[in-house]
């Protein structure tokens, strides 16, 4: 027996069955208890972050929530067709189609990028080797 | 730093990013342990959830150990090693004070259907993940949950998310002793809904899926009983045929929007006409007996789907759903990995340095080599 084997044996021999039978014993009921904390050393007062350049919020709120991910901001088109999506209420199908629109668009830029990039050596690589050539000739 | 960075659908990269630091008074950096490849993260390398930017890091199922604290972190200091829900809560708004962690309305500025979610697309906050060597993580006091120190990183890792995932998955069944159960899909999520069900009190668990690895794997790590649903012919009519022809008091759908079993769905999901495959809900709703209990756990996205409602509202059922309130579990499941009842890390087949994690979903994303469970190691 590896184990692997013995540690799944080992572990269906424990009384697992009916062990949270009293509701008591299931951490999610009432499914949405009494207001309190949610942890002992919740923050009382939440400090907002301070804005950021290129992070944007739903239409429906007025303002940033105090804590946001700063990963990715918005730029080119595909910037545009985000914010254009994120001025849209998101119970409105256009919202969540150029969102997808603007992921296509995204990964189009990326590709363009890195093709100008791989472009932009070509010159550079050939002047290496005209360069190496005429080295050896001389 | 080097982090798993998305390129566009079924392609990512491991590349060099700029490390993460501080934002927030009460963000910690972690420097990351072990970081899980989740089913859902594979809804994201598919192109499949909106806002999904060129860049982002993926990584929702984090251990790590803190390496810097803002000046208003009470709880952790540097050197703590910590287990992290994938939902980031703020511990004090509306929700989160009622227990719903999954819907605080503080840390996601971009969509009101979740909280934020570490590395999960713009929709859930715009938050980088923890497939990474460092991630930022907001609100340190409310989250993170410190590992006992006799304890290892593996064996509490999927606190983080699936563990938790799975119990909501099956107590949202409303079992209450001696119930029916199928539950649709036998990834991580379906196997620990698969163990939470007997936990809870379920008389006869039967899991449903087409790899016939992972339904050995199921009737292997959680006992059950099991079904491949392309070898049935109609799944739904076999399923009510084993409980009396009436169907089981209680289905849970831990599959989401990639579910294979309809070509009209699958065409239609994919092309984005509709958002996602609602196969699973749709078995769901049409296996479970009348008056019973369906539990939604698998991922949907926004706007619509093809659900069969009208079936669920003639038959009188209880669709439970939401994403898991993960904070709320991991005291009660540590004591259940502790106690010996879960051995939650017996389901990882394999890991991987972060440096291999493109080969890593790869393997996942195709089932491949009996694949289970993912872990990188981005600190080895």
């Amino acid at each position: 027996m590896t184990d692997r084997q013995r540690q799944m044996h080992d572990h269906l021999d424990r009384p697992v069955a009916g062990a949270d039978l009293a509701p008591d014993e299931r951490p999610g009921i009432p499914a949405e208890h009494q207001a309190r904390p949610l942890t002992p050393t919740a923050p009382e007062h939440i400090e907002h972050m301070r804005p950021r350049r290129g992070v944007t919020h739903r239409k429906e709120l007025r303002s940033m929530t105090p804590v946001f991910g700063t990963a990715q901001p918005l730029h080119g088109l595909s910037g545009v067709l985000r914010r254009a999506a994120y001025s849209t209420r998101e119970t409105r199908v256009r919202h969540w189609m150029m969102l997808r629109l603007a992921d296509r668009v995204n990964v189009l830029e990326y590709r363009i990028a890195k093709l100008v990039k791989i472009l932009a050596l070509v010159p550079v690589g050939v002047a290496a080797i005209v360069l190496t050539a005429k080295l050896l000739k001389d | 730093m080097r982090a798993l960075s998305y390129f566009g659908p079924n392609k990512v990269k491991v590349v060099r990013k700029p490390d993460p630091r501080i934002e927030h008074s009460n963000d910690v950096i972690l420097e990351v342990t072990r970081s899980g490849i989740c089913g859902s993260d594979l809804h994201l390398l598919h192109g499949l959830v909106p806002d999904t930017r060129v860049g982002c890091t993926f990584g929702h199922e984090f251990t790590g150990t803190v390496v810097e604290a803002g000046h208003s972190v009470k709880n952790l200091r540097r050197g703590d090693r910590v287990v992290v829900p994938f939902n980031i809560s703020c511990g004090t708004c509306f929700y989160c004070s009622r227990g719903l962690s999954a819907n605080c309305e503080n840390t996601n500025p971009n969509s009101d259907v979740a909280s934020g979610v570490f590395g999960y697309s713009h929709i859930t906050g715009g938050y980088e993940g923890g497939q990474a060597q460092y991630v930022r993580v907001p609100f340190a006091d409310v989250g993170p949950m410190k590992i006992p120190d006799d304890m290892e990183e593996e064996e509490v890792l999927f606190l983080s998310d699936i563990l938790p995932t799975g119990y909501q998955a099956a107590e949202m069944g409303e079992i209450k002793g001696g119930e029916t159960v199928v539950v649709f899909g036998c990834g991580p999520v379906g196997l620990f809904a698969m163990k939470s069900a007997w936990l809870l009190g379920a008389a006869r668990v039967l899991a449903v899926d087409h790899v016939d690895y992972r339904l050995e794997f199921a009737r292997r790590y959680a006992g059950v009983e099991t079904v491949n649903f392309k070898k049935v012919g109609d799944v739904v009519a076999y399923l009510k045929d084993q409980f009396e022809g009436r169907g089981p008091d209680v289905v849970i759908d831990a599959v989401g929007m990639e579910a294979e079993g309809s070509k009209l769905h699958r065409v239609l999901g994919m092309s984005f006409m509709q958002a996602g495959v609602p196969v699973a809900i749709n078995w769901a709703i049409q296996t479970v007996r009348k008056a019973g209990n369906v539990s939604i756990i698998g991922v949907y996205g926004p706007p619509w789907n093809l659900v069969d409602i009208g079936t669920a509202m003639n038959k009188g059922l209880t669709l439970r759903m939401n994403q898991c309130n993960v904070r709320r579990y991991m005291p009660h499941l540590l004591k259940h990995i502790r106690e010996g009842r879960i051995d939650a890390k017996a389901i990882i087949t394999h890991r991987f340095p972060l440096e291999k994690a493109p080969k890593a979903y790869s393997l996942f994303s195709d089932k491949k080599d009996g694949c289970v469970k993912c872990v990188l190691t981005p600190a080895a």
